[in-house]
């Protein structure tokens, strides 16, 4: 059963790679690919975070709007910051991890309430900084950060999806935080009795979750050139998506960041290919629920198989 | 009771068995009409699970019922209601914010239908009154909300409702099943509920459990008494004392060499105060107060509800616990606030009863949940765990322990219940206790490996560490201990040494706790 929920989403992706190759050659050119990873790389970023949050039996809903906020922050700031404005983003989403872990904590309100008012807030505290419009950005080398390709296809923001998911994994297999998360999702008490402050870890966990999707909004401007007030509302699906498609159950306790990876694979994938297939795009969003809907099937049924054993 | 009138309900050779442990086994049971009849045993003895069956929440992995003499399998609780049987849960089975009416018939409203898919609430309440009136309950207004009723007014409900279902599914003579009815209520409370009991029995069959051998004696027709899953004994009316249903309860072989009671570490003035427990008081603990010296095993021992996981929370600092009195560890007396935390620091380790839910995180493997209380030992620059270490770690406690595992990398959740335990307590081991607090360390573990966790305790006491246990197994808690307090209704009633060569029996301490 458990090799199966690990093999599981390795075949989804062989199976979508497959089709989508026989459907449509040009899905497995060169150029596809990168478009693959581009889309993939933004999106791992931020499910990293996001694992992080679920596997604590928790949610964070705010992604998308941190994200965008975090991108329109980025924006303005560049022609005055250059380089200096991805980090301010990452603060930015940091400060807001933090107030959400800070509400879930001590107001002991559900993380999805939380984080569902929150994120609605920063809706309108978008709007207010972009005007409702879009924010261009002309600094060339604030666009190469993310496209510059060092190899032949490979754009840059592959390296900082690689470079931020190897360090979550890092933290989620080796570290306190990592171990508590999960503990903390597979239950409380444990976690307490064994003398962990499980609030700090909550707050920690929200506060990663934030700045990551701090990080993703400056590089998700750059690579598109421009900040608009809409350009992260994707994550927010998305990023849930890949958590639990890569095998992180939905309720907690079972799962880490390194699965999120196929994840994020199957999900870029899926999208670049209905993409290149021309399928209808309200389609294609009925499509997107299904999967997730799908893969919550399949990850809670192995955890009750597991409870019954 | 007299052989001539037949049973209205029968249980014949009837086992129960989850994951191929046998809980109760070879199981007849009778009841007449009219009839109160009682189930009397120690705790796990299968009293709640052979209510249960009758109930319909367990259904028998051998054996058959008849009800009215008709072949009676259901195979949920409301099978068993629409044949006439009725529990009276524990944990009361009342949604507190529907109103009274609304309780009774809950999940039954389709038969209240009207035109329109709407519900004939004035059906439901006229007919709620007229039966509460004819139970004799007519201060009880089924248009009122159930929280708004006192506990034992909720407990008449609950009754009541037994008897609203049978005449509704035409039941003319129902069972009920009061599964420890007293133990949330108070004496006066309790005269009330044994009066009504007994007018009620014209129209229905009673079947008690509870933990005062006393309300069997005031209540009962007829006994059954239960042991280790068997019935042992069944007594009519005028047959049955406390010293025979005390002599039928227990009385099982201790085997000395099962309890290592040879390597029983004799415990001297000169060894050091572990804990002391001062007027421990909160909830409904009054007032216990003892000491542990290090290398001395402590038992605690009384029925289920008499306070003595409570005792253990509190030392342990696993919320909630009783807030009054004070703990002393090693002479540091431990805050109310962040108790747990405090615990942990003065290497306190706590091993609960719910290892599934409490002490373990089957999703981790077996080294990680081992370090989980230990990660300093096992980190390399700040933070980062070894894996290395970790694994070495593992090692040696699984050699140590005898852990039956594939290694360290093994998730917990494939260990059997044994192995899991002795992960939780080298999760323990690992960091290093001056004070283990042990809940019924040997629940759902087999028999080999219990045997390898009182190895375990000894060498541990050997060591110099001290043992709180508290157990449900009235054997395993003679066996162990160095001394044994009993408690019963919240008090500590009694405190008795158990050197090897004089343990107490198992009768002496069941008539402290009854």
């Amino acid at each position: 059963m458990t090799r199966l929920r690990h093999l599981a989403p390795l075949l989804v992706l062989a199976l979508l790679a497959v089709v989508f190759g026989v459907l449509n050659p040009v899905f497995v050119t060169p150029e596809n690919a990168r478009n693959i990873l581009f889309q993939a790389s933004v999106l791992l970023i931020a499910s990293c975070g996001a694992t992080f949050v679920i596997l604590m039996g928790s949610i964070d809903l705010s992604v998308g709007a941190v994200a965008t906020l975090a991108g329109v922050v980025a924006a303005l700031l560049v022609p005055s910051l250059g380089y200096g404005s991805i980090f301010v983003a990452t603060l930015v989403g940091f400060a807001i991890g933090t107030i959400n872990g800070l509400l879930y904590v001590y107001l002991r309100i559900p993380s999805i309430l939380v984080t569902l008012g929150v994120g609605t807030s920063l809706t309108g505290v978008i709007l207010f900084l972009s005007d409702g419009g879009s924010i261009p950005i002309r600094d060339a080398e604030y666009i190469a950060v993310t496209q510059y390709e060092f190899l032949a296809y490979l754009p840059m923001i592959i390296v900082f999806a690689i470079l931020v998911y190897s360090v979550c994994v890092l933290i989620g297999e080796r570290t306190r935080f990592g171990r508590m998360t999960l503990a903390i999702g597979s239950d409380e008490e444990t976690a307490k009795l064994v003398g962990v402050s499980v609030d700090y870890v909550k707050i920690q966990a929200f506060a990663l979750s934030g700045a990551l999707c701090g990080l993703c909004g400056a590089l998700l401007a750059s690579r598109l050139g421009t900040a608009t007030g809409t350009m992260g509302d994707f994550l927010m699906l998305e990023t849930i998506t890949a958590v639990v498609v890569g095998g992180t159950a939905i309720a907690g306790g079972i799962g880490g960041v390194a699965r999120t990876l196929l994840g994020v694979l199957v999900v870029a994938m899926l999208s670049n290919g209905m993409n290149i297939l021309a399928v209808h795009p309200y389609l294609q969003t009925i499509i997107k629920g299904c999967v997730i809907l799908l893969a919550v099937i399949a990850t809670s049924r192995s955890l009750s198989a597991r409870d019954l054993s | 009771m007299s052989d001539d009138r037949k049973p209205i309900f029968q249980m014949r050779a009837a086992a129960k068995r989850f994951a191929g442990v046998t809980v109760i086994e070879d199981v007849d049971l009778d009841i007449f009409a009219n009839e109160i009849v009682g189930i009397a045993g120690e705790n796990g003895a299968g009293k709640s699970t052979t209510l249960k069956m009758i109930a319909g929440i367990y259904s028998p992995s051998e054996g058959s019922m008849a009800l009215f003499g008709r072949a009676f399998a259901p195979e949920r609780y409301t099978d068993a209601v629409r044949a006439g049987v009725s529990m009276v849960f524990q944990e009361q089975a009342l949604v507190p914010n529907l109103r009274v009416y609304e309780n009774f018939f809950l999940s039954h409203e389709s038969k209240f239908s009207r035109a329109g898919g709407f519900v004939d609430a004035g059906r439901m309440i006229d007919l709620s009154e007229r039966h509460l009136r004819k139970l004799g309950l007519g201060h009880i207004d089924p248009r009122k909300v159930t929280a708004s009723y006192e506990f034992h007014d909720r407990q008449m409900i609950e009754i009541a409702k037994a008897f609203v279902l049978a005449d509704f599914f035409e039941v003319e003579h129902p069972i009920l099943l009061l599964d420890e009815p007293t133990a949330a209520i108070g004496d006066k409370e309790v005269a009330v509920l044994f009066e009504s009991i007994r007018r009620f029995r014209d129209r229905a069959s009673f079947v008690l459990i509870t933990h005062r051998l006393s309300e069997y004696m005031t209540l009962c027709d007829r006994l059954y008494v239960m042991k280790d899953g068997r019935m042992v004994a069944e007594m009519a009316r005028g047959e049955f004392s406390t010293p025979r249903i005390h002599q039928a309860m227990v009385g099982r072989e201790r085997d000395e060499e099962y309890y290592k009671e040879k390597r029983q570490r004799t415990v001297a003035d000169s060894d050091e105060i572990v804990l002391s427990v001062d007027k421990l008081s909160g909830g409904h603990v009054k007032r216990v107060s003892f000491a542990l010296r290090q290398g001395e095993i402590l038992g605690i021992g009384g029925l289920v509800g008499c306070g003595k996981e409570e005792v253990a929370r509190a030392v342990v600092g696993f919320e909630p616990f009783p807030t009054g009195g004070t703990v002393t560890i090693r002479g540091n007396k431990l805050p109310v606030r962040n108790r747990g935390k405090s615990c942990v620091t003065a290497n306190v380790g706590f091993v609960p009863k719910e290892r599934k839910i409490e002490g373990m995180i089957p999703y981790l493997s077996v080294a990680a949940n081992m370090s989980l209380a230990a990660l300093n030992k096992v980190t390399v620059l700040p933070g980062f765990i070894s894996a290395v270490r970790e694994s070495r770690l593992a090692r040696d406690y699984i050699k140590l322990l005898h852990i039956r595992t594939t290694g360290p990398g093994q998730l917990c959740q494939y260990l059997s219940g044994g192995n899991q335990q002795k992960v939780v307590m080298a999760k323990w081991l690992a960091k290093g206790v001056d004070l283990l607090v042990l809940d019924n360390p040997t629940r759902g573990v087999d028999v080999g490996a219990k045997e390898e966790i009182y190895a375990l305790m000894r060498d541990l006491t050997a060591k110099g560490v001290a043992i709180l246990l508290i157990t449900d197994d009235l054997l395993e808690l003679i066996g162990l201990s160095n001394r044994i307090l009993i408690m019963r209704e919240g008090e500590a009633v009694t405190e008795r040494p158990a050197p090897p060569e004089a343990k107490p029996t198992e009768q002496e301490l069941v008539s402290f706790m009854i």
